[in-house]
């Protein structure tokens, strides 16, 4: 804060710069906002022919086959949504975990090494994980891995048919690795900013480390973690080149978490190339879908924040705190 | 071990190195010396490419289309860069159907695709802008590649054995036909998975060509379409590009899928002999993919399919790529550069040459001359032909 009577000489000058400053902000905002407009305008635009040709059920038929014009987008988007559930599945604990432990647990000399780590994970080309899904994975997935859950998981029917290596299954364990950093960077930053006065306060009346992890820590960073959630969830559902290696890339829909499937964006990546008239309308939609798909896990994790916080009454403060963190 | 005893075999190994890269340059320089006779030797020939061609003007040319020759066009135009330094191609492997969008689009000064634009294609490009003009540029074969662990003998596979493959009713690796064609070979009891393209593909549609040329009785025929995208059974694995084919089918036991010849060459894999039209079981090669190739006398656009051509010595599955151009140039100097780019890449002792080391099946001399007759018809702005023997 300025000294009132030096201020008021300043007014003029501050007046002036205030003024251009909100300017320029609002004018960035309005570029971000007009990109966002423009993005899903257009998109809809391209999408309209497989629209105006085909009808809205198209969408949810089960049928891909573009030399009889037939444009089903179903199995692609339950290989969508499966794929994506299986990499948050493994990604929400182990990521949470390892947050919370590289904020709180792990010792301050090993912690440097453990974070450039897990960075080093996020800047990996999203291909090489592919290939390395498809020339390493697959074979032990095939061998190992399926052999084993089929043995002890059968039961649940989710196992049955033929271990084939590339399919669901490895496609949400590639996908749960990609999205591990995003998961563990941002959640760690958005726990280690909750107050320590808070952390020591709950210490004081005796609470276990544990309990202070449970009770204060995570529920205090609800929004920030759900911000993590929201990321890594984008790019679990919006993941092309690597899915598209080790998926399989079939067009029906999956009878079991081993069988080859396809996803939306597998889909676009592999027809694009080659697609025109309706075909690439149809791809156009199945952009659209995803995006739709987006907006809902978006607008479900937000609102169930808001009704925990509701009934919780975890301190909102933080969580603002911990979200502006996030931002 | 002691040090001396390890820096044995190490220093033995560092000669051959040393060996085989002399071997190399002196393998590289006959080569060249070999190129430059041949060029001199044949300039009256059709089937060699003209030193004119090496004259083209200072230009930059945009190109865009099929994967399937992408290797063989970033090699033949390097070295027509290094040739002629003031010439510039920049090919972007994105798919045939995407360099024909270009094309028509305009944006690209020659298209590639491995199945001539047809006729719908064509009426998309503005009447405007003239005829097109579409002249072959390589040749490739299509293999059946196949991963059988504990088998080490080629097998023989025919026409209709493949159909039931890859449509999904022979799903055993010891079915009857396929140990009708193999005796003596001991076949797993293990199911087949068949590997195949995601992508919209060339080699696709010449593999497809090739099961729907053999029709036969409706039991046996094959029911899924030529095409560049096949809605193909669920017990097929789908990857994308010849790549993706390629390590899917090495890192799964028990798969068969269709590769292009040069990756199949250089992935080492093992790939089937199949049964020609003549009867004979023939093992995909340079030499029996041109001898298929030499059998379609008449080749043009509208006619290039030459799967399952007659001949005792013909592999079935093969076809060629297009190169794709506006037979009126708007643009003088970017058009001369271009027919003689094409020229020098589609001709003996320029891009031919460097096919086959790269696995690709050089041009029949016959086809080689019908390029030529085709380029020379390419004019410029002003009507002069922009090709100059």
């Amino acid at each position: 804060m300025p000294e009132p009577g030096r201020g008021a000489k300043r007014g003029g000058r501050f007046a002036l710069s205030n003024g251009v400053y909100r300017g320029l902000l609002a004018a960035v905002v309005a570029i971000f906002v007009a990109v966002v407009v423009w993005y899903i305008v257009s998109i809809i635009a391209q999408a309209r022919p497989a629209f105006s040709t085909l009808g809205f059920s198209w969408i949810i038929q089960e049928t891909w086959n573009p030399n009889k014009s037939q444009f089903g987008l179903l199995p692609f988007i339950l290989g969508t949504v499966e794929t994506t559930a299986i990499a948050l599945v493994l990604a929400v604990p182990i990521g949470l975990g390892t947050a919370l432990a590289l904020a709180y647990l792990v010792p301050h000399r090993f912690r440097a090494a453990l974070s450039s780590a897990v960075e080093l994970l996020a800047a990996v080309p999203s291909v090489v994980f592919g290939l390395w899904g498809l020339v390493v994975l697959a074979p032990l997935f095939r061998e190992h891995v399926e052999p084993f859950l089929t043995s002890a998981l059968g039961w649940t029917g989710l196992f049955n048919g033929p271990n084939e290596g590339v399919g669901l299954l490895l496609a949400g364990v590639i996908l749960f690795i990609m999205i591990l950093p995003t998961m563990v960077a941002i959640s760690r930053d958005v726990l280690a900013v909750v107050p320590n006065e808070q952390v020591e306060g709950a210490m004081a009346l005796g609470a276990t480390r544990w309990q202070v992890l449970r009770k204060v820590v995570v529920p205090g960073s609800r929004t920030g973690l759900l911000g993590a959630f929201t990321l890594a969830t984008g790019r679990a559902l919006g993941e092309t080149v690597a899915v598209a290696l080790v998926i399989g890339n079939s067009p029906y829909i999956a009878h079991s978490v081993k069988s080859a499937a396809a996803t939306l964006p597998s889909l676009i990546v592999n027809n694009f190339g080659e697609a025109t008239g309706t075909e690439l309308s149809a791809l156009f939609g199945a952009g659209l879908v995803l995006l739709v798909i987006g907006i809902a896990v978006n607008a479900a994790a937000r609102m169930l924040v808001r009704s925990s916080a509701r009934s919780g009454g975890g301190s909102d403060a933080v969580a603002s705190a911990a979200s502006v963190a996030v931002a | 071990m002691t040090p001396q005893a390890k820096s044995g075999p190490r220093r033995k190994k560092t000669i051959v190195a040393v060996a085989s890269l002399v071997a190399a340059g002196t393998l590289l320089s006959t080569v060249g010396a070999s190129t430059a006779g041949a060029a001199t030797a044949l300039a009256a020939n059709n089937s060699a490419y003209i030193k004119a061609d090496l004259k083209a003007p200072s230009a930059s040319i945009q190109a865009a289309g099929s994967t399937f020759v992408q290797p063989f066009f970033t090699s033949a135009f390097y070295a027509y860069t290094g040739k002629n330094p003031g010439v510039q191609v920049n090919y972007q492997g994105v798919g045939s159907g995407q360099g024909i969008t270009s094309f028509e689009a305009g944006t690209v000064n020659f298209a590639a695709s491995d199945v001539p634009m047809a006729a719908a294609d064509l009426a998309k490009v503005p009447a405007s802008s003239g005829p097109v003009i579409q002249v072959p540029d390589t040749l490739g074969g299509v293999t059946v590649s196949y991963n059988l662990p504990g088998v080490s003998k080629q097998l023989r596979l025919d026409g209709p054995t493949l159909v039931g493959i890859f449509e999904g009713t022979i799903t055993k690796w010891n079915a009857s036909q396929i140990k009708a064609t193999n005796p003596g070979v001991a076949l797993p009891a293990q199911a087949i998975v068949p590997e195949v393209r995601a992508d919209s593909s060339g080699t696709t549609y010449i593999f497809t060509n090739y099961l729907n040329s053999l029709g036969g009785p409706a039991a046996t025929a094959w029911t899924l379409g030529v095409s560049k995208t096949i809605a193909w059974p669920s017990s097929a694995v789908q990857s994308p590009k010849n790549s993706g084919v390629a390590a899917s089918i090495k890192s799964t036991p028990y798969s068969i899928g269709y590769v292009e010849l040069a990756y199949a060459i250089q992935n080492k894999f093992s790939f089937a002999a199949v049964k020609n039209k003549a009867g004979v079981f023939v093992s995909p090669s340079l030499k029996s993919v041109a001898s298929d190739a030499a059998t379609n006398t008449s080749l043009s656009p509208t006619n290039f399919s030459i799967v399952n051509g007659p001949g005792k010595g013909s592999y079935p599955i093969a076809g060629y790529s297009w190169a794709i151009l506006l037979q009126k140039q708007t643009n003088a100097t970017t058009g001369a550069a271009v027919v003689k780019v094409l020229d020098w890449t589609t001709h003996t002792g320029g891009g031919q040459s460097l096919a086959a080391q790269l696995d690709y099946v050089p041009l029949p001399p016959g086809v080689q001359n019908q390029v030529r007759t085709s380029l020379l018809t390419v004019k410029g702005p002003n009507g002069k032909a922009l090709l100059t023997k």
